[in-house]
């Protein structure tokens, strides 16, 4: 490498020496002689930057682009204060760490919502702890969309993902209303789906981690779906052709959201009892209380969610 | 089972074949090494045992139980299967696919007592539904349009049906993930080797690479010691591709999937005769993010070195020196390996 490096010096003088001094460039607007060399140099070091940085690599095992999210920072602040002006409660019921699991009723076709809520949770921590935020197949397995989705921390809605993260000790979204949650149309907003077709609760009771409810308020609006057209979606090759006020009608312009006021309200954590002896024969009771324990979250998210509506104090910033 | 057992190695003519002998002939008080392939390579003739087989001969099974009885052989190694996407005529895979259970029928007869198999992740198969990290325990869905990945898959189905059956026999599958380093070469390599690498439009796959001194270790330890069981053997870390193309200083081509499969038919990245029926298989492990999950065999078989970021580095050096061009084709067991 060394001799490398000294091979290109001595390549770099000799053709200094042979440059001819061209009155063309030392009369543009090079300051005080400045060598037109460094300033190649120069060119070309911030080029490849440039070209690097998007891809110097520092992911995490799920593809998460640490040096994206160090550049979208001043875009997710100015869409979090600005743009959406989001006003957080319920604080104090984070929990302060370890893994856990947040659940929150999902809106949109795009995953405004779970983006902006892993950014909110993960404001002032080092990107590498960052939640991670769950999205369905139905959405995440669509080319460009993978590839996006990955980089700014997005993981596959499943099991063994979920399962994975939560033993590596992370914090993680879910939104277990799934597609029915996301391709709701706006006259239905904010009507909790089923949570059945999710796992994340159950690997979340499972693993015995806590699992906060969480409300959002304002992401209808901002991606409100006037219809849906499955047929011609499906001849598209997508799972549905969605139809706002604004898409297809602005071209790929059309999804970007509209500025509507956001509220996230987070509520008392709840934990699932610990199974003691994980026998077969026990099955059947935690099956219950899984039922029940999914049940109430979905309860108490649909509370956080009335008391957002109707417009609640925030926490002091 | 004594103090230095002996070791048979079918696919001795292969890369592994090859350097797994020498390993195993380089350490003190040394195993007896039993070479079986169809001709030897040059500089191991003198050191250890070797003997013909060619096991598409319907006569391969007598052969073979002739050959680890008179050679009282303990651990059997095979590593003569075709490395995945070498893109083979239908008749050499229908050929290939008939080799493997000749071989455990003649395991069977004797009642070896250890058997170790090398498999690939691929055999997982690429699919968008899978988990970012596969366990061992995950079904083998491979490659319906790959001969290759398909026998990869027949085989280990085939073992796991046999397995349960001959209580006698020890076995250990190893599913390498993508070797790299120095001087490994095959059909995956040759991809990467090119100054202008051709990806998937709207896909940015997570890769996971060996180092081919990791997988060696790993083989070399499955060879030496017990490990029964299932194992995949992969580097640590994960790198998306595009991230390992900058890296490389190399060019990426992003194109879609069908223009790429035409591309494919001017530009020859793949040597065989049905290589767009590969090359689209292949694309297809370039799109979605899996990658297999190597917690156990780590713990099984230790850390391994290198980190997949390294041994890409590693390939990537040797690309620089020239090596690309000089990693040879030899002829192996199956005679058009790429080896």
């Amino acid at each position: 490498m060394a001799e490398l490096r000294l091979a290109l010096a001595g390549l770099r003088e000799q053709i200094r020496g042979r440059r001819s001094p061209d009155p063309l460039v030392s009369a543009a607007s090079l300051p005080d002689g400045e060598d037109l060399f460094a300033l190649f140099d120069e060119l070309r070091r911030r080029m490849a930057n440039v070209g690097m940085s998007e891809h110097s690599g520092e992911s995490d095992e799920f593809g998460m682009d640490f040096d994206l999210l160090i550049r979208a920072e001043p875009l997710l602040e100015f869409l979090r204060e600005r743009y959406w002006r989001v006003e957080v409660s319920g604080r104090h019921w984070i929990p302060e760490r370890g893994p856990c699991l947040f659940v929150a009723n999902q809106s949109g076709l795009l995953p405004y919502d779970g983006c902006m809520l892993s950014h909110i949770l993960g404001r002032g921590q080092e990107l590498a702890a960052r939640p991670k935020f769950l999205v369905g197949d139905w959405l995440i397995t669509l080319p460009f969309m993978q590839a996006f989705l990955a980089r700014i921390g997005a993981v596959r809605d499943c099991s063994e993902n979920l399962g994975r993260l939560l033993s590596l000790g992370r914090r993680v979204v879910a939104f277990p209303e799934g597609m029915a949650g996301a391709t709701k149309l706006y006259d239905q907003r904010y009507r909790l789906q089923d949570f059945g077709s999710s796992p994340a609760i159950r690997v979340a009771a499972e693993a015995g981690v806590p699992i906060v409810p969480v409300g959002i308020v304002g992401a209808e609006e901002a991606q409100p779906l006037l219809s849906r057209q499955s047929g011609l979606g499906r001849a598209l090759g997508l799972p549905l052709l969605p139809l706002t006020p604004t898409f297809p009608l602005l071209g790929p312009l059309g999804l970007l959201p509209l500025p509507s006021r956001w509220r996230i309200l987070f509520g008392e954590p709840l934990e699932f009892a610990s199974r003691e002896g994980d026998g077969e024969g026990e099955r059947a009771g935690p099956g219950w209380e899984l039922a029940a324990g999914t049940e109430a979250i979905r309860l108490r998210i649909g509370e956080l969610i009335a008391e957002g509506r109707i417009g609640h104090s925030a926490d002091p910033a | 089972m004594n103090q230095s057992p002996s070791i048979a190695i079918v696919g001795l003519g292969s890369f592994w074949g090859e350097r797994l002998a020498e390993r195993l002939l380089a350490r003190p008080g040394s195993a007896r090494v039993v070479g079986i392939d169809r001709e030897i390579p040059p500089g191991l003739a003198e050191r250890l045992s070797f003997r013909h087989l060619e096991l598409r001969d319907s006569a391969a099974e007598s052969t073979l139980r002739e050959i680890l009885v008179s050679e009282n052989v303990d651990v059997l190694i095979h590593l003569s299967e075709q490395p995945p996407l070498t893109g083979s005529f239908d008749a050499d895979s229908f050929l290939e696919s008939l080799a493997f259970p000749r071989l455990l029928n003649a395991c069977a007869e004797i009642a070896l007592p250890r058997l170790v198999h090398l498999s690939s992740t691929m055999a997982y198969g690429p699919r968008a539904q899978n988990p970012n990290f596969l366990p061992e325990s995950h079904p083998l869905a491979g490659h319906p349009r790959e001969a290759s990945v398909q026998n990869c898959v027949a085989s280990e189905m085939c073992l796991r049906d046999w397995a349960p059956l001959h209580p006698a026999t020890e076995v250990t599958v190893l599913r390498a993930c993508w070797p790299m380093g120095p001087s490994y070469f095959d059909a995956v390599v040759r991809y990467f080797d090119a100054p202008v690498v051709p990806t998937v439009l709207g896909f940015d796959p997570l890769l996971q690479f060996i180092h081919e001194e990791d997988l060696l270790s790993v083989l070399e330890r499955a060879a030496r010691e017990s490990h029964p069981g299932t194992f995949n053997v992969v580097g640590r870390g994960v790198v998306s591709l595009s991230t390992l193309i900058a890296l490389a200083g190399k060019t990426r081509l992003t194109l879609p999937l069908p223009l790429l499969e035409r591309l494919n038919r001017f530009r020859k990245i793949w040597p065989c005769e049905n290589e767009g029926n590969s090359a689209s298989a292949f694309y297809d492990y370039l799109s979605y993010l899996w990658v297999a999950d190597g917690e156990r065999g780590w713990l099984e078989f230790g850390r391994p070195v290198y980190s997949t970021r390294e041994a890409w580095s590693a390939f990537i050096a040797s690309c620089h020196r020239g090596v690309g061009e000089s990693r040879g084709g030899r002829e192996s067991i199956w005679g058009r390996d790429l080896y």
